[in-house]
């Protein structure tokens, strides 16, 4: 009884004792270097879209950055049981908010990811998928206690739902991460293999049915695999910038590429860091996020609790693979997503989304007197 | 009680269910490292250099082999190949066919937005065409739209950087880069095969005066066509060849019959008086004629039903020299009679002018022969009517007169230094320099004095021809014509002018000493300084300052 009796201390405290450190310390380090690459990329992109202050975009995303860091360590300091609380109503109050664009984006010409909240765009996505993989964890993990209820298919259906207003928008990428995070989660959830190799193949059977039968899905498959047929300037310039970059970099403010791409400051932040800074800052970056999800993924791997595990794994593959998918686009691995590297990437909807990401993730597994006591349990 | 709760809790999940997701979960760690470990891979091969297939370096060079461009002799371009951007689209890949006609509107405000959206929307397009030929700058404007589904479609366009300057000497290329005309066609298998520039003998600072100097006559004299040839006599080096309507091969569709054909080369006129100095050279080199003779010029001449008589009569005896500067026509038949019909055709073949010219140009006119050689044809051909023959053969013929007696072929491409020059020699050089002073006279004091220039002792023959006509030659309609070459002393270029049926301006006549010849003086003012040609100290003379009505250079230059 003695030991939870240091759970009356205080929250911070508390948080403090139990939240993983060195994570937390890699998450501030990925947005240090985000902010010292916006000093790159923001100027150039600033004078490409027209802004008169050259520094817009790294105000911008100092601003951001603060919110984002409160926002990470607010959504940290919740219990799994809170941060599934505060994850239905972002869920539910993005979805409506994304339904209510679709319907009604059509006037604000074309946009239809994006919301106007005082003076700048938000797009709801952002913060709808962590919230959704973190219910999803939950939800599936209700299958153990409450064998009887239909706790799969209210999973599927939520995920169903979320995943045709992406497509209607049409956001692919952000489909393609979800469905990643509803998998890892629903995999670690316990689910059986037969599933699991059932799913699998009747992915693999829809992206083939996709490929035989839309000519545009055929057109850009195509041209990524034969690159040299097809007009591919966006993709050919990173690599190229990264050609260019080598081993250490043309050196700091030196990039060609910020200038000439309009997603530079964005989708094509990577490109910019290898053109200016080379392949050791790049494969660093790699490594770090490479270390975040995979010990994230560990430690989940390790809770008791089948809804912080699942929710958990699922979170840290929404993480990880984001920052896969991205940087593989600007090294031409796969075709142009549209994706923004977590942390890195300019753009306020990205870091708080990958802030609330990592907050629920860091939230769920932080240490937990279950967990201590385990050690002690023959 | 809790702590037993969540030890209960604990065990149960502890069993083989919770080590299975522990598994689960280290394998879905497994799939994201794996990810992490093929793009450090790439990114590694990418950044140190390992691939560069898909390049846009690389992609370039792919581009079948540049079609070679065209200089000029100072290395001056005037054609070259272009790389261009078609923009085209995939409308499957465009989900808002109206926010992609807008974007591309502010890039190309002449676009047909309802237009576009239209076919943008059409569901059995797979492909369609927005725009042909963009510019690098609307192409990088494209980019910066960021929008989708849109694709730029290499395509190679030629590209003549003068407009028409020299736009019938060097022709143009069909769609797929062949050349059709002119030199793009005579050197269709070098150009193609790329490599190092075809390199003209043509000077772009020549070449323009020339044609400056044709659309001059063109607004002065309302001609209906003109040409012009500057030829170096020496090496045979064509440092301007022109035609009046100019032809722009950049627009060579745009272009009508009358803009392309190349009267310089490929037109054939019967050019009048400008053969009376090729008659007296082979009276003089046969040996039938002393250059001290005189005829009587007074009366006209009789072959049957025709006349032959003279513009403005010598009411005496005249010299050869007084023959040739005031341009008698029946003194030059009784020259020609002192030669037979055989030795007249003999010659006049040796000069080149009765065969195709033997030069490298597609469609290179051939002459047009009298049907029959006798008395009455040789009597017309000696003062230039009934043998219609190109103007580059003509001043081909007369690089013989320029050059001591050897005729040089002409050529457009510049001699490496180790190519022979093609010289013939068809009249002794005595002969040569006796009609080289002949011609300067006419100059000096005959009907060529108004194509006279201080210091560069030009050497001249006016031709008027009448055109022939349905009821035979026609008074009225000429074409007017001034052979010539400078500096007499020593000559360097041979310059030929060439007006289709200019007319007169007011207060004048409309023969060559009032249009072709003062052009010519003109001509040969602005471009002997850019051909390097020393001006002669020569005496100035008042009687040289005659040229009037038309501006110039001569009076201008009369301080």
């Amino acid at each position: 009884m003695t030991s939870f009796a240091r759970s009356d201390r205080s929250l911070i405290a508390e948080w403090w004792r139990t939240v993983d450190k060195m994570m937390l310390t890699s998450l501030f380090l990925l947005m240090g270097v985000g902010l010292l690459v916006s000093l790159a990329a923001g100027p150039a992109a600033a004078e490409r879209i027209g802004f008169s202050d050259p520094y817009h975009f790294v105000y911008r995303q100092a601003f951001f950055m603060t919110v984002s860091a409160v926002l990470l360590v607010g959504a940290s300091i919740l219990t799994p049981s809170w941060a599934r609380r505060v994850a239905g109503v972002i869920f539910i109050g993005g979805f409506l908010l994304m339904a209510y664009i679709l319907m009604f984006g059509h006037e604000a010409k074309g946009a239809q990811r994006w919301i106007r909240i005082a003076g700048s765009t938000f797009q709801p996505s952002e913060v709808v998928k962590p919230a959704l993989v973190l219910l999803i964890g939950w939800i599936l993990a209700q299958r153990e206690n409450f064998p009887n209820a239909p706790w799969t298919i209210v999973a599927f259906a939520l995920y169903v739902a979320t995943m045709g207003l992406l497509l209607l928008q049409p956001d692919v990428g952000q489909s393609a991460l979800l469905t990643a995070g509803f998998l890892a989660a629903f995999f670690v959830s316990g689910i059986s293999i037969w599933w699991v190799l059932g799913l699998g193949a009747g992915f693999v059977a829809l992206g083939g049915g996709l490929f035989a039968l839309f000519p545009h899905v055929r057109y850009r498959v195509n041209s990524f695999l034969n690159p040299s047929d097809y007009d591919t300037y966006q993709v050919d310039t990173a690599r190229e910038a990264l050609e260019r970059g080598g081993l250490l970099g043309a050196g700091m403010g030196e990039g060609q590429i910020k200038h000439n791409l309009p997603d530079a400051h964005t989708d094509f932040i990577y490109s910019v860091i290898g053109e200016e800074f080379g392949l050791l800052v790049c494969l660093a970056l790699i490594i770090l996020f490479a270390v975040i999800t995979v010990r994230g993924i560990f430690t989940a791997s390790r809770h008791p609790d089948p809804y912080p595990r699942a929710a958990a794994v699922g979170l840290f593959t929404l993480f990880g693979l984001q920052a896969a998918i991205n940087i593989s686009v600007n090294i031409a691995l796969i075709p142009n997503k549209g994706m923004t590297l977590p942390f890195i990437s300019s753009g306020g909807s990205s870091l708080m989304g990958s802030a609330l990401t990592l907050g629920f993730a860091l939230a769920l597994t932080r240490r937990r007197p279950e967990i201590s006591m385990r050690r002690f349990i023959p | 009680m809790k702590l037993s709760n969540s030890l209960i809790h604990s065990l149960h999940f502890d069993g083989a269910g919770d080590r299975w997701a522990s598994i689960r979960a280290v394998s879905v760690a497994g799939v994201v490292a794996l990810m992490f470990a093929v793009v450090t891979w790439r990114a590694t091969t990418i950044a140190l250099g390992g691939t560069h297939e898909t390049s846009v370096a690389s992609k370039t060079v792919q581009i079948a082999a540049k079609r070679a461009d065209i200089v000029d002799r100072n290395d001056e371009l005037l054609a070259t190949s272009l790389t261009i951007d078609s923009l085209a689209a995939a409308p499957q890949e465009i989900w808002d066919a109206r926010e992609v006609a807008d974007g591309l509107a502010t890039v190309f405000p002449d676009l047909n937005v309802e237009r576009l959206v239209a076919r943008l929307q059409d569901p059995d397009r797979k492909f369609v065409w927005i725009r042909r030929k963009v510019s690098p700058r609307q192409r990088q404007a494209v980019y910066d739209l960021g929008l989708e589904g849109l694709r730029f479609e290499k395509e190679v366009q030629r590209i003549y950087t003068g407009g028409s300057l020299a736009g019938h000497l060097i022709g143009y290329t069909n769609v797929d880069s062949k050349g059709i005309s002119g030199l793009e066609l005579a050197h269709q298998e070098r150009l193609a095969a790329g490599a190092a520039p075809l390199k003209l003998t043509i000077d772009t600072g020549v070449q323009f005066a020339l044609e400056d100097e044709l659309n001059f006559a063109a607004e002065a004299f309302n001609i209906k066509g003109g040409s012009g040839i500057v030829l170096d006599v020496k090496t045979g080096a064509v440092r301007a060849v022109a035609s009046w309507p100019t032809f722009d091969p950049n627009r060579a569709g745009d272009a009508v019959d009358d803009q392309r054909l190349n009267r310089a080369i490929n037109g054939v006129f019967e050019l009048g008086s400008v053969f009376k100095p090729l008659t007296v050279a082979a009276a003089l080199d046969a040996g039938v004629l002393r250059p001290t003779e005189k005829f009587n010029v007074a009366r006209n001449l009789q072959f049957g039903s025709i006349t032959i008589k003279d513009r403005h009569p010598i009411s005496s005896v005249a010299t050869v020299t007084d023959i040739l500067a005031h341009s008698s026509n029946v003194g030059t038949v009784k020259i020609s009679q002192l030669l037979d019909l055989r030795q007249q055709k003999e010659f006049l073949d040796s000069l080149g002018l009765l065969s195709r010219p033997q030069i490298v140009f597609p469609g290179a006119a051939a002459p047009i022969l009298p049907p029959e050689w006798n008395e009455l044809s040789g009597a017309t051909i000696s003062y230039g009517h009934g043998l219609a023959v190109s103007p580059l053969a003509l001043a081909a013929a007369f690089t013989a007169i320029a050059n001591d007696g050897e005729m040089v072929r002409p050529r457009f491409i510049e001699p490496e230094p180790e190519d022979e020059i093609d010289l013939t020699r068809v009249i002794s050089a005595p002969t040569a320099r006796v009609i080289a002073e002949m011609m300067r006279t006419t100059v000096v004091e005959g009907t060529g004095t108004r194509a006279d220039v201080y210091g560069y002792e030009i050497a001249g023959k006016t031709g008027t021809a009448e055109k022939p006509g349905p009821d035979g030659y026609d008074y009225d309609r000429n074409i007017c014509s001034f052979v010539s070459f400078f500096p007499a002393s020593r000559p360097e270029y041979v310059v030929l002018i060439v007006l289709d049926e200019p007319e007169a301006r007011e207060g004048e006549g409309k023969t060559a000493a009032m249009n072709a010849a003062p052009l010519t003086g003109r001509l040969i003012a602005r471009i002997a300084p850019m051909l390097g040609v020393d001006p002669v100290l020569e005496k100035r003379r008042s009687t040289s300052q005659k040229a009037s009505g038309v501006r110039t250079v001569s009076d201008e230059r009369a301080l």
